[in-house]
């Protein structure tokens, strides 16, 4: 809940001064967010930017972000984004791409003989949102279903008496299911 | 538009906080599970015989005996490589030899544990062995039936996914999950009489004795008529121990608990000169005249929390000391010639060190292409076994240190 505050001030606490207008050509955006991850397992932030053009309604572009829910990541993705009108600025995205892991691999702190390696994953998110026009940028709020994907390779040395011992590996695939409340600036 | 602003965000909260827990995340276990495969002890002894060569999968320890390297398949048996030409060295036969480990060779006699059994075999025709003679039950295994009459030989695998939680609740079963985890005929004439083993080797010749070590003691044997062997005498020694290695008439015995040296001036029963204390773990352990080199790992298998080197002054065997210890990364087998000491280091590669100062080891190179876990020197040649394969690696110029081929293993 380390976002909650940031979140409710940026929802609160906004001047919004002006409306954008939107025009007909083509126009390079950076949409820079804030976000807060609920889920199972807890919750967390992230941080992330999209850096593509928009034309007419829509958006494309490619993005970047980092979070720690369960294990810390950073997908890379596709973003598209498409907004109803000016007068009722709703919008809706979905992005999709890779996760993939900061930490490549873990050995446990209380055996050597057990290692970790990380691989990447798929990376799903789709939401709906609205957008707060301001003088030069645009302050877009949005609601997110989130899916991330990570695959664990587990080495571990087995216990034998006479070695050298075969190892024992398996494969844990995650996956994580969230909700992404995100504030973003639009550039 | 500020209007719309607090109702949009305070609903999008509640939201976010109402639906978070319908989303759950999800883990996926994938493993294998190994149905143990139960085999007649009488089945087993009939199949001890030899065949065409297979290929190397799950390696264990290597014997190098005249022109020919003996490679234990783990459970298997034993690959027979005729290194004449170690540039090119022909997998010519594999020796089928249910529950083998270790071996050890002699007069063209090839001694081996099969399970609790030791079995001698005449290899003067490795396309051809002879089961000349097995003597049941003297190696313990917890591998046997109560009633001694079957012995778990296999494993079939089977490919399983289960959710993470449930794999994490079995509490790491050990035997749930233990992976056991063209013909071309020689001759052996030419061969010297005993050959030699790796500093992980468990079975040893001097003379004519064979000292075979079990979990907590030393079997040994006396072999002066080659094909049959007899047990003289058993020496119990503390729990867990691992290696043995013979030297000027005395054996170097490695332990998870600490190095022991036996000599051998009776060699029908040998007696303890002393002991050498570490902390737990595993440690094969070579010695030459002046110094022992021990390394010390850590991993199930062995339970440590070290991982080094240990340099030892043997001058007095009665009282061996510390003289220095090398950090290392997770070392196994070692060797040594001359002034240069092969040490195995697990994943961080095979490294040569100039050891002619055992106070201040010089570190000639690291081959971190490898995964090590033996290795023999013979001829300026390093036969090394690893992960990937049997390696061999010419030293004749300890600055160009270079590989000569390998046998790979197929999984």
């Amino acid at each position: 809940m380390k976002g909650l505050g940031l979140i409710v001030f940026l929802f609160f606490c906004v001047q919004l001064e002006a409306q954008e207008t939107r025009g007909s050509k083509i126009i390079f955006h950076s949409q820079n967010s804030f976000g807060l991850i609920e889920g199972e397992n807890g919750s967390s932030v992230s941080v992330g930017s999209v850096n593509g053009v928009g034309y007419g309604g829509w958006f494309a572009g490619i993005g970047g972000a980092i979070d720690h829910y369960l294990f810390r990541t950073f997908p890379v993705y596709f973003h598209l984004q498409k907004e109803w009108s000016i007068k009722l600025p709703l919008f809706a995205y979905a992005s999709a791409g890779q996760n993939g892991p900061w930490v490549k691999q873990t050995v446990s702190i209380y055996n050597d003989g057990y290692k970790s390696k990380f691989y990447p994953g798929r990376y799903y998110e789709g939401g709906i949102g609205y957008r707060f026009p301001m003088k030069k940028t645009s302050l877009l709020f949005s609601l997110a279903y989130e899916e991330k994907n990570l695959r664990e390779k587990q080495r571990e040395q087995v216990f034998c008496l006479m070695p050298p011992c075969p190892d024992f590996y398996r494969t844990f695939e995650h996956r994580m299911q969230t909700l992404v409340l995100k504030a973003r600036v639009r550039l | 538009m500020k209007k719309l602003l607090s109702p949009v965000a305070f609903s999008a909260f509640v939201l976010l906080l109402l639906v978070s827990g319908c989303v759950k995340d999800e883990c996926k276990s994938s493993y294998k599970i190994y149905v143990p495969v139960y085999r007649s002890v009488l089945d087993i002894r009939a199949s001890i015989q030899s065949g065409v060569a297979r290929a190397l999968q799950y390696t264990g320890k290597i014997y190098l005996y005249g022109n020919y390297v003996f490679v234990n398949e783990i459970d298997k048996g034993v690959h027979v490589i005729n290194n004449a030409n170690p540039s090119a060295p022909q997998n010519v036969s594999f020796i089928n030899i249910p529950g083998n480990v270790d071996i050890a060779v002699k007069d063209g006699h090839l001694y081996a544990d099969s399970y609790a059994d030791l079995v001698v075999l005449d290899i003067s025709n490795p396309l051809n062995v002879r089961t000349e003679k097995i003597t049941p039950h003297v190696f313990p295994s917890y591998k046997y039936s109560p009633d001694s009459a079957t012995v778990l030989v296999d494993y079939i695998e089977k490919d399983t996914v289960v959710n993470c939680e449930t794999y994490r609740g079995w509490n790491n079963c050990y035997q749930c999950r233990y992976i056991s985890a063209t013909g071309v005929t020689f001759s052996l004439a030419n061969a010297p009489a005993t050959g030699q083993g790796g500093s992980m080797a468990r079975f040893t010749i001097v003379n004519d004795y064979l000292y075979a070590i079990a979990a907590n003691g030393i079997h040994t044997f006396t072999i002066s008529t080659g094909n049959n062997p007899q047990e003289v005498s058993y020496k119990s020694l503390p729990w867990n121990i691992e290696t043995i290695y013979p030297f000027n008439n005395n054996l170097f015995i490695g332990s998870s608990t600490g190095m022991f040296i036996y000599s051998l001036s009776n060699p029908a029963s040998p007696s303890q000169l002393s002991q050498f204390s570490h902390m737990t773990a595993c440690d094969p352990v070579i010695a030459d005249g002046q110094n022992a080199f021990v390394t010390l790992r850590t991993g199930n298998a062995c339970q440590g929390t070290t991982n080094e080197l240990d340099v030892l002054n043997i001058s007095n065997l009665s009282s061996p000391s510390l003289l220095k210890i090398y950090s290392m990364g997770n070392p196994r087998g070692l060797a040594k010639d001359g002034d240069l000491l092969f040490i195995c280091d697990g994943s961080k590669g095979l490294k040569v060190y100039n050891a002619s100062d055992p106070l201040n080891l010089q570190l000639l190179k690291t081959i971190t292409s490898i995964e090590p876990t033996d290795v023999i020197l013979k001829n300026k040649t390093a036969i090394v076994v690893a992960a990937d394969g049997l390696y061999q690696f010419d030293y004749s110029d300890q600055n160009n240190i270079r590989q000569v081929s390998r046998v790979a293993i197929v999984r």
